[in-house]
């Protein structure tokens, strides 16, 4: 394990390197954060409104979401173990006591703490200055939390599935894109999953993606509660079981059709 | 700076030459293509999805209809697809710099700004305005316009959305120049992103007076796609559209300057 725990700071200590990217891409999300406020604010000053979302919640909807999509990027693991596999980096850790998921994993988990970290202080002092209103209990920040977790976990699984498809493509960028596309529209990073029509919501909750982003938000918000609450915990749960072991059996097939030549 | 018409033919070859290698870079991995083609298709649909659900729930966005709401969403479609079609919102200049291979650039007998925005292609894109202009085929007649003025309008439409262009070509010009300044500045495609981003929605949800004036003469986003989409369901307006092409004079400018202050700064020192 103490291998894994190196990987994991270096990654931290990596990320502190290029601070730049940090608060350029912090920058670009908060406009765009922005403009959704502006959206939204437009459309209820004119006395509409979206489904049961009061102005203040769909708000903090967004700004719970854009805090998640900063922190985990969806793309980010999907990119990397292709790559690695398409260059053939991939050839070191077939030889190394050390698993190839397992670098990826933590190396990402590594990353995923430095953002929550510096996004979480820069939120909460940004959140301070609005207007908005968050009343939340402890116990809810924790189950949150949990949510959030399973939210890094699932994405991590997901998107390493896609990066491991490139034993049989060859490069994945292509299918990562589309993806990501469909994890932000499905996980409720464009418009929150339950004003979706409802057959589409029908179709979303026979899928992982509500659980990366649209979970723990809806947590947050009380919008998910009591046995609806595990119940939820326990689906998210089994789909990272069923995930982690395709993407088992997807590594060892592909490495018996890998010619390890850095494609 | 002078062109002649063969400079001029010179600088459209190379720019052919160019787009054939960017089409021949991606035909490498052929599936990979057509998966970005798609991937390209299915973000254009989850956009329009996203104006259609809205649309479930309101009647309009600051006074637009669906049919304008999706106007703009088209506009912005084409230049956003036109920036990654042609020229791949300029990561010519982050990418060389980070290498180190900009020295060959600033070395060829040509311009290196053109040479840098042209550097990249990225011909799944086209899928962009293609959409697009399926979007516009479908909702122009929700507009109201109609015969020989919508004939002109569209006209006008074009031109100010070429200026669009120009502007968002500009712009992206000034924040990838920072690139020579910081190395490795990826995050930069996100500010770039962001500000095209910006132009998908109706600049009239800024309520705030000097939001509004801020996407009008800092960040010209309002010059991009609203005023475009309101020259075509109002007709030309000649004060907005002078106001437009001296932006676009002014913003191309000010940038080619910044380009080539921060390639007084190139260090020639890959990270």
């Amino acid at each position: 394990m103490k291998k894994y725990w190196f990987i994991f700071i270096n990654s931290i200590q990596t990320s502190f390197a290029y601070r730049f990217n940090v608060f350029a891409t912090l920058f670009a999300e908060l406009v765009s954060l922005a403009v959704f406020a502006y959206l939204w604010v437009s459309i209820y000053r004119q006395g509409q409104t979206l489904g049961d979302y009061s102005l203040n919640n769909l708000i903090l909807y967004y700004v719970l979401t854009k805090f998640i999509i900063l922190t985990i990027k969806y793309y980010e693991v999907g990119r990397n173990v292709g790559e690695a596999i398409r260059e053939g980096d991939i050839n070191t850790f077939l030889v190394m006591p050390l698993s190839f998921q397992g670098e990826f994993f933590f190396n990402y988990l590594g990353n995923v703490f430095y953002r929550s970290f510096v996004y979480l202080l820069i939120f909460i002092f940004l959140f301070s200055l609005t207007p908005l209103n968050f009343d939340i209990h402890y116990l809810v920040v924790l189950k949150m939390f949990l949510g959030l977790a399973m939210a890094v976990l699932i994405n991590f699984q997901f998107f390493y599935m896609v990066g491991v498809s490139t034993f049989y493509f060859g490069f994945v960028i292509g299918f990562n894109f589309i993806m990501q596309g469909i994890t932000a529209f499905f996980a409720g990073a464009i418009i929150p999953v339950d004003l979706f029509p409802t057959w589409l919501q029908v179709i979303n909750n026979l899928l992982p993606f509500k659980f990366i982003t649209y979970f723990p938000v809806a947590i947050a918000l009380n919008k998910i509660d009591g046995q609806e609450l595990y119940f939820q915990f326990l689906v998210g749960f089994c789909w990272l079981i069923i995930l982690f072991f395709v993407n088992q059996l997807i590594f060892k097939n592909g490495v018996k059709k890998y010619e390890a030549i850095g494609i | 700076m002078k062109l002649s018409a063969y400079k001029i033919f010179r600088y459209l070859r190379i720019w052919w030459l160019q787009i054939r290698c960017g089409l021949m870079q991606r035909m490498a991995y052929p599936y990979n293509f057509y998966l970005m083609v798609v991937g390209v298709f299915v973000q254009m649909v989850l956009s329009i999805a996203f104006i259609d659900i809205i649309f479930k729930f309101v009647d309009n966005i600051s006074g637009w209809t669906k049919e304008g709401a999706m106007m703009i969403l088209a506009s912005y479609m084409i230049l956003e697809g036109l920036m990654w079609a042609t020229c791949s919102f300029i990561s010519g200049i982050q990418r060389n710099v980070r290498m180190g291979t900009m020295d060959m650039i600033i070395t060829r007998p040509i311009d290196t700004q053109f040479l840098v925005s042209v550097w990249r292609a990225d011909p799944e894109d086209w899928m962009r305005p293609f959409t697009a202009l399926i979007i516009f085929g479908i909702n122009i007649n929700g507009l109201g316009v109609w015969g020989a003025s919508l004939f002109f309008n569209i006209c006008f439409y074009f031109i100010m959305l070429f200026f669009g262009f120009l502007i968002l070509y500009s712009i992206t010009l000034f924040i990838k120049t920072v690139a020579f300044w910081v190395i490795e500045g990826s995050a930069l495609w996100s500010l770039g992103d962001t500000v095209s981003k910006l132009s998908q929605y109706p600049t009239d949800i800024f309520f705030h007076k000097s939001v509004k004036m801020f996407f009008s003469i800092i960040i010209p986003v309002t010059f991009m796609t609203t005023i475009p989409v309101k020259i075509l369901i109002n007709g030309p307006k000649f004060s907005l559209m002078f106001y437009s092409f001296l932006l676009v004079l002014i913003f191309f400018i000010a940038s080619r300057k910044f380009f080539h202050f921060g390639l007084k700064n190139y260090k020639s020192a890959s990270s």
